[in-house]
């Protein structure tokens, strides 16, 4: 079962990257990415280190 | 000093690489080539697909490989302590040069007299020899070996799904049209309700209003916010994947589409409104370059918070009611990230001049007043001399670099007193401690230690020095190059004597010289 999970989300991946990599357009302008990517991550950091 | 182990030299390789794809991407456009010859045509055509598939296939090799070189793990270390050979990286540059301007010759059309083939094929041996060379420099030819031994099979399927990943990327264009006029519905039934004399014309998928139009471009159908969620859903759950119940947890990527989706219909009417309620520059500017960013932040935070809290998908569910224990990371790291989320909500409400940049100032200065008890336990003590030599320092490397590699622009306009006032705190003051506090007080520790409170002010390990240095570097844009050498300058500064408080003084003054700078000379761009 964690086989086909893992596989599933692999291929919803695929799909990801695909849809992901046509062009860049306004609806996500990559010259805005770099602070929006560092502002997600940063808060992903903070809400992994939390200790139970 | 040690050197970095064998994952952190093969990512580092990866980044470089990446790096030198991306880079010679932006600068070359195929279609400014003279397809007189069959091998130019084919470079024509065939690369701007293999740099996908390059990417694609760094990115898969990310997520396929590590499971299969775990086994051998230990024998593949050995090769970790193999001194880095620094005569083959020159040479990667000799060839990356060589590389450079044969592109110069091949897309600018200097030697037309050349025969283009032989052309074509030196680039490509340039290309080949240089990325050869750069992985000879990280690891010997017999760890290569070993490495593509240990990985087997995994090297097939790596390009079985990059190149999975190109081919689905043909059909998803056709999903471009459909899902624009899907958006354009769901956005003109609510504005109808709320816009007097709002017309909608389904032909050109343009919203009209009385004073402001909105024309739906397939771009803007909403499909790159879910082809963004998917890659994040699918890593999320694939990095986590023990703490969630599968194949229960799937359905939450199916969850996050919809609701990215949702906010993006929700983003078009929002736009429509300002510009129709009296902000029409604020619309098309601000707001339309930053509220995608903005709606994905929001999904995939909520995403990764709520899923765990979901006895459905998580297999140990947070508990409501459990105390939530002492975080490590915040105070280091939300004064940094209380000044990226003020940004981006002043520049969404901004139309070229940035007029509610003092939100950062007071969004640091709150984050940092909340956590100050925290700060009173950490070195802050100042060597000035140490501070202004490497300040200085850092401002000669930007000024020069600023003068080597910038385009030239117009001139901004100087800002009203008052802004350039609290301009010069926020950058002197606040974004050097906040920045500091996150750079080298969190993330160069972190990246040696898990537990990063562990890990010595004072001590150096090159592979979170260099890679908190380019991260620091990323986040100033065009100025990657200067920003990457500043963050190493702060972080030896930390070094010298252990102290946060050095590094943010040698930062403020950087700062502050550049203020000065910029207020003598007249060059706002530089802020």
């Amino acid at each position: 079962m964690r086989m086909l999970s893992t596989l599933s989300i692999l291929i919803v991946g695929l799909a990801a990257v695909a849809a992901a990599a046509v062009v860049a357009a306004p609806e996500i302008n990559p010259a805005s990415g770099v602070n929006a990517i560092a502002l997600l991550s940063g808060a992903l950091l903070v809400i992994r280190s939390r200790r139970r | 000093m040690p050197l970095p182990p064998l994952p952190a030299r093969l990512i580092l390789l990866a980044i470089i690489l990446a790096f030198e794809i991306v880079s010679f991407t932006v600068c070359l456009d195929s279609a400014t080539l003279d397809q007189t010859s069959y091998l130019i045509r084919l470079l024509a055509y065939s690369g701007p697909w293999a740099v996908r598939f390059s990417i694609a296939f760094l990115c898969f090799a990310a997520c396929f490989l590590p499971p299969r070189l775990a086994p051998h793990r230990h024998s593949l270390e050995s090769f970790a302590r193999t001194p880095f050979r620094w005569p083959l990286f020159g040479l990667h540059l000799f060839c990356l040069a060589i590389l450079a301007l044969l592109s110069r010759i091949l897309f600018a059309h200097l030697l037309p007299a050349w025969n283009g083939g032989l052309l074509v094929l030196l680039w490509t041996t340039a290309g080949c020899a240089s990325t050869t060379v750069l992985a000879l420099a990280f690891l010997p030819l017999s760890a290569w070996r070993q490495i593509c031994r240990a990985g087997a099979g995994g090297w097939f399927h790596t390009a079985l799904a990059a190149a999975t990943a190109l081919l689905l990327s043909f059909g998803a264009t056709q999903l471009w049209r459909p899902a624009a006029r899907l958006t354009f519905h769901l956005v003109a039934a609510p504005l109808r309700a709320i816009v007097p004399g709002f017309r909608a014309d389904p032909a050109s998928l343009t919203l009209h209003g009385p004073t402001f139009d909105v024309s739906i471009a397939e771009a803007c159908s909403g499909l790159e916010g879910i082809g963004l969620m998917l890659v994040f859903g699918s890593a999320w759950l694939f990095a986590f994947r023990r703490e969630y119940r599968f194949p229960h947890a799937l359905a939450l990527l199916p969850l996050g589409v919809v609701v990215i989706y949702g906010l993006n219909v929700v983003r078009i009417a929002l736009l429509f409104l300002i510009g129709h309620f009296g902000a029409p520059e604020i619309a098309a500017g601000g707001f339309h370059s930053q509220a995608g960013w903005i709606a994905f932040t929001v999904a995939a935070l909520a995403f990764a918070h709520l899923s765990r809290r979901m006895p459905a998908f998580s297999s140990a569910p947070v508990q409501r009611t459990e105390p939530a224990g002492p975080n490590p990371a915040a105070p280091y790291l939300i004064p940094f990230l209380a000044i990226l989320a003020a940004a981006q909500l002043s520049v969404t409400f901004s139309s070229g001049f940035e007029y509610l940049y003092p939100l950062r100032l007071i969004a640091a200065v709150a984050a940092l007043w909340h956590f100050r008890h925290h700060y009173r336990h950490l070195p802050w003590r100042i060597h000035w001399p140490l501070a202004l030599g490497a300040g200085t320092l850092v401002l000669v490397l930007w000024l020069a670099l600023e003068r080597l590699i910038a385009a030239p622009v117009t001139q901004p306009a100087p800002p009203p007193l008052a802004w350039a006032i609290l301009r010069i705190l926020g950058a002197t003051l606040t974004v050097p401690i906040a920045e500091e506090l996150a750079f080298r007080g969190f993330l160069l520790r972190r990246l040696a230690s898990a537990d990063f409170e562990s890990v010595s002010l004072q001590a150096f390990h090159w592979w979170p020095f260099l890679l908190s240095s380019a991260a620091f570097g990323l986040l100033h844009g065009p100025r990657a190059i200067a920003g990457i050498l500043a963050g190493m300058i702060y972080a030896l500064v930390l070094r010298r004597r252990g102290s946060l408080g050095d590094a943010a003084a040698a930062h403020g003054i950087t700062n502050a010289l550049l203020a000065a700078w910029v207020l003598a000379t007249g060059q706002y761009q530089l802020w």
